[in-house]
């Protein structure tokens, strides 16, 4: 590849946990996912237009709404605009190769990278038990060294926020270990908990301490003398565990790589333009807000003048001229194709470097798509800005792209060049896709390949090749089942004399399935139903062999595995059996 | 009881279906918008006819005038609608109830949602024929059955409901239902625009299908001209509420008249051709409700010039069968600088 790489995507994955009911969850130990992105491998180069497409439901969308972390990736690594140097070293670390650490490559400069950290239930436990304990110490204590101790409201003022300060630094240093954020919200939280377990460990220490009855606090004459004191730990409890905390989570946070605060610099460089203008736009902001808001929300702009500044520069770039017209209006001022651009002005006011473009063109009308394209690719002039392009669109994909990218359940299986993709394709499925695309002059009827059915349900997806149930070439080794091949023939000897043969026939391993009471003719019945109808129920021809067992007769499978996406051709990445 | 519609001869030359300067306005608070402002085209038997245009241009509206399916606002204020010698845009309600899904059925916009979500398919299936064809319950799902198979459905799957297909599925229930009381005209309003290009090319080729076997004639109301350009006999290209060209396909495609046809042909990208971005008009659509006088075409139009403004183009013949509504057919322009 002649451009040097800005996004790299290696065994990018997004599931999506099916939702359970709570007997389900008591069932079954294992989660199941929706596995909407699994495995992607892809390099764009900077400067480049990379679509990518494929049917609805391929994962084309949430790939690009993954790398931006807009879902959670749940695996697999993103980098953007990491030297090719590291990037070296990352593929030979994962080769087991060189001497660099994956881990530390990883977690340096992968967008996907995460800790596994989580808040478990000992961590809360191992809190309350330790602030029980110090609560009980810290009143109990001076009460039984001397029961006079809690009449001198100064000496117990002291121990009261010196007992606050050991609250607030416990609170900052387990509230700091979940993978949270600094925001102001998490740190008040912090300083919260602080100040609800000052109290309630003080309370209970009091009560334990025989000082006070339970519910009788107010009328005690301690509370009285302790007002002062309570109310210092208090304040005390509360700042500390804010600033503590919040000092502790940056710190953590700096020491791990991309999370949290280096994200946020990097989303300014990493922009989106959604489908629908439509629905991506507020009703009830004006231009001015929709785009002077990424610039308000990073905290990059000083003052009014110099965020409207930069609010006409990004409409005017985006072809919104005069911008002055434009800043007041509201979106449905406007028409589909200026709504697209207020969208491409938002996503250009923070000064982007990639934009993630998921179908802009889709719900415009065709004479004005054009326009909205070429703007795209001015600002790629101007700006050498790269694109994932996500479209499902081949024809669209076959004018725009450098490179294309097709999907297909939520992995390529094929990528390359625009012109060697459309004009050569070579997996069974882009060949598919590219032959349905319609072509704008009745006189040239192409020769279509139309696949049977539809895309199976990603939380299900086929083992093998995940394509084979669907490919018109699939052959033994594409991933055939004992259970698909035994529907087949149950299909097959529908409304036949052989109906009764295959009722009820299940497999009995995932490669291996055996008729019961074979009549003499079975075996020659098959062999004869695989001789006429391999080429249209290509399960058949998985049948490696057919043999007596136990009175019955066991049919067993070839062995299978998963393609790999692998080059064929120079700059060519197909995963398909056939070039094996 | 609404008067019984006598069976209709088949005859030779007379077109199934022919509208006549049809106008359908709208009543809005900003005023009258004429979505369908004059527009005239046949239908022959086993003809098929694409109605092309971009949003807004009123082919939808004028789909369901036919069947006078307007909502409220909507009314038919000038034209005629001659099938087989009946004026749809005239007779009785009653009369109008014999003729639609008996004669002419539609397929509508948006499989996901125009199907009822808590009723089996079969039964919606069922539900016209059981209107229409005035068999008992038990008839009307044997149909149902049949239905399902000619369009590719299990017979078993009328028991289940809508959410249990896919988007595909759903259309193919659409169409089945359109066929429910055989038809002699199916409307079949953006039939694929919703779905995967893989599932496009299967509807497609269904559609074809059926219209082979079944004899249909059919009107196919599509943005996307390449879909037509694969399917159908003839087209009209609308813009603005009027129909600006009219011809076989590939009269329309390959010997254009009319500058917007020739734009919108060009603004769609072609995988064979050559790998550049397609063309664009410049300009927004115009509002229906004041559109532009003389052409209404003339604000985006690269060839318009003073006799666009000041006179509104008729729908005249430029070949056989092939007519277009632009001056430049049937005037010369004066020299460039004239403008």
């Amino acid at each position: 590849m002649a451009r040097e790489p800005y996004l790299v995507l290696r065994d990018f994955r997004v599931w999506f946990e099916k939702r359970r009911g709570f007997l389900e969850a008591l069932r079954k130990a294992t989660p199941e996912y929706v596995r909407a992105v699994d495995g992607v491998d892809l390099d764009v180069g900077r400067g480049e237009i990379f679509c990518l497409v494929g049917e609805s439901g391929c994962g084309k969308t949430t790939t690009g709404k993954g790398i931006l972390k807009l879902v959670p990736p749940t695996g697999g690594d993103v980098f953007v605009g990491v030297p090719k140097n590291i990037l070296d070293e990352y593929e030979a670390a994962k080769a087991g190769r060189g001497h660099a650490d994956l881990e530390t490559i990883r977690r340096q400069h992968s967008l996907s990278w995460k800790e596994q950290r989580p808040w478990t239930v000992p961590h809360f436990l191992l809190l309350g038990i330790v602030l029980a304990v110090a609560g009980l110490l810290a009143t109990a204590l001076p009460a039984f060294v001397s029961a006079s101790a809690f009449h001198l409201p100064f000496t117990n003022g002291w121990s009261y926020i010196g007992y606050g300060l050991v609250v607030a630094l416990l609170v900052a240093y387990f509230g700091s270990i979940p993978p949270t954020r600094p925001t102001p919200r998490i740190t008040v939280v912090l300083g919260g908990l602080a100040v609800l377990l000052f109290d309630a460990s003080t309370y209970l220490g009091l009560v334990f301490s025989g000082y006070v009855d339970a519910g009788g606090l107010y009328q005690s004459q301690v509370w009285g003398d302790q007002t002062v004191a309570t109310l210092g730990g208090n304040l005390v409890a509360f700042i500390v565990a804010v600033v503590v905390g919040r000092v502790l989570i940056w710190n953590r946070l700096r020491g791990e790589g991309l999370e949290g605060i280096k994200i946020q610099g990097l989303r300014q460089k990493l922009q989106i333009i959604f489908q629908d203008p439509y629905e991506s736009l507020n009703p009830k902001q004006s231009v001015y807000d929709i785009v002077a808001e990424p610039l308000i929300v990073n905290g990059l702009s000083r003052n009014r003048a110099e965020t409207e500044a930069r609010v006409e520069q990004a409409l005017a770039d985006a072809g919104l001229r005069p911008p002055r017209d434009f800043l007041f209006r509201f979106p449905h001022e406007l028409s589909g194709g200026q709504r697209q651009r207020v969208s491409i002005a938002g996503a250009l006011v923070l000064d982007p470097e990639f934009l993630v473009a998921d179908e802009p063109v889709s719900m415009l009308d065709v004479s004005i798509r054009t326009e909205i394209l070429e703007l795209l690719l001015e600002l790629r002039e101007k700006k050498g800005l790269t694109y994932l392009f996500i479209t499902h669109d081949l024809s669209l994909a076959w004018v725009l792209a450098d490179r294309i990218g097709v999907m297909y359940l939520g992995k390529i299986v094929e990528e390359g060049p625009t012109r060697e993709l459309i004009k050569n394709p070579r997996h069974p499925y882009t060949k598919a896709l590219v032959s349905v695309v319609p072509v704008p002059d009745p006189d040239r009827r192409r020769q279509r390949i139309i696949l049977k059915g539809e895309r199976p349900d990603p939380s299900d997806i086929p083992p093998g090749c995940r394509f084979h149930p669907r490919c018109p070439v699939a052959f033994e080794r594409c991933g055939w089942t004992a259970e698909e091949v035994v529907d087949e023939l149950k299909d097959l000897s529908a409304g036949t004399p052989d109906e009764g043969l295959f009722a009820g026939l299940q497999s009995d391993t995932p490669l291996t399935f055996t008729l019961p009471a074979a009549s003499p003719d079975a075996e020659a019945m098959i062999r004869r139903v695989i001789e006429a109808k391999a080429e249209q129920f290509r399960g058949l021809k998985a049948i490696q062999s057919i043999e007596r067992a136990n009175g019955g007769l066991r049919v067993s499978l070839h062995e299978f595995t998963e393609p790999e996406l692998k080059g064929i051709a120079p700059d060519v990445k197909v995963s398909c059996h056939l070039f094996a | 009881m609404p008067e019984l519609v006598r069976p209709i001869a088949r005859s030779g030359n007379v077109p199934l279906l022919t509208v006549r300067g049809l106008k359908t306005h709208f009543q809005t608070h900003e005023g009258t918008v004429r979505a369908v402002d004059g527009v005239d085209f046949t239908l022959g038997e086993g003809e098929s006819l694409g109605l092309a245009g971009e949003s807004g241009c009123g082919k939808t509206t004028a789909a369901l005038s036919i069947m006078r399916l307007l909502p409220s606002n909507g009314k038919i204020v000038d034209g005629t609608i001659d099938y087989v010698g009946y004026d749809l845009a005239k007779v009785s309600e009653g009369q109008l109830r014999g003729i639609r899904w008996k004669h002419i059925s539609i397929i509508f916009q948006g499989a996901m949602n125009a199907l009822n979500p808590v009723k089996r398919i079969g039964d919606q299936i069922a539900e016209p024929i059981v209107i229409h064809d005035k068999v008992d319950k038990e008839a009307a799902m044997k149909r149902v059955g049949e239905l399902l198979e000619l369009v590719g459905i299990h017979r078993e799957r009328a028991q289940e409901y809508p959410h249990e297909f896919s988007g595909g599925m759903r259309q193919r229930v659409m169409i089945a239902m359109a066929l429910a009381c055989n038809p002699k005209i199916v409307i079949a309003d953006e039939p694929v625009t919703a779905l995967d290009v893989m599932i496009q090319a299967q509807i497609l080729e269904l559609l074809e299908r059926l219209k082979r076997e079944l004899d249909l004639s059919m009107i196919l109301i599509s943005h996307d001209l390449s879909v037509m350009a694969e399917t159908c006999d003839s087209m009209a290209i609308m813009y603005a509420g009027k129909i600006v060209e009219r011809g076989s396909v590939r009269d329309v495609y390959k010997n254009a008249k009319h500058p917007y046809t020739k734009d919108l042909i060009g603004a769609f990208p072609d995988i064979e051709g050559p790998q550049t971005l397609p063309a664009y008009i410049p300009g927004l659509l115009p509002s229906l409700i004041n559109p532009p006088v003389g052409c209404r075409f003339h604000p985006r139009c690269k060839y318009a010039w003073q006799l666009c403004v000041d006179q509104e183009p008729g729908l005249d013949p430029v070949g056989e069968g092939h007519f277009a509504a632009c001056h430049l057919n049937t005037t010369t322009p004066p020299p460039k600088e004239a403008m």
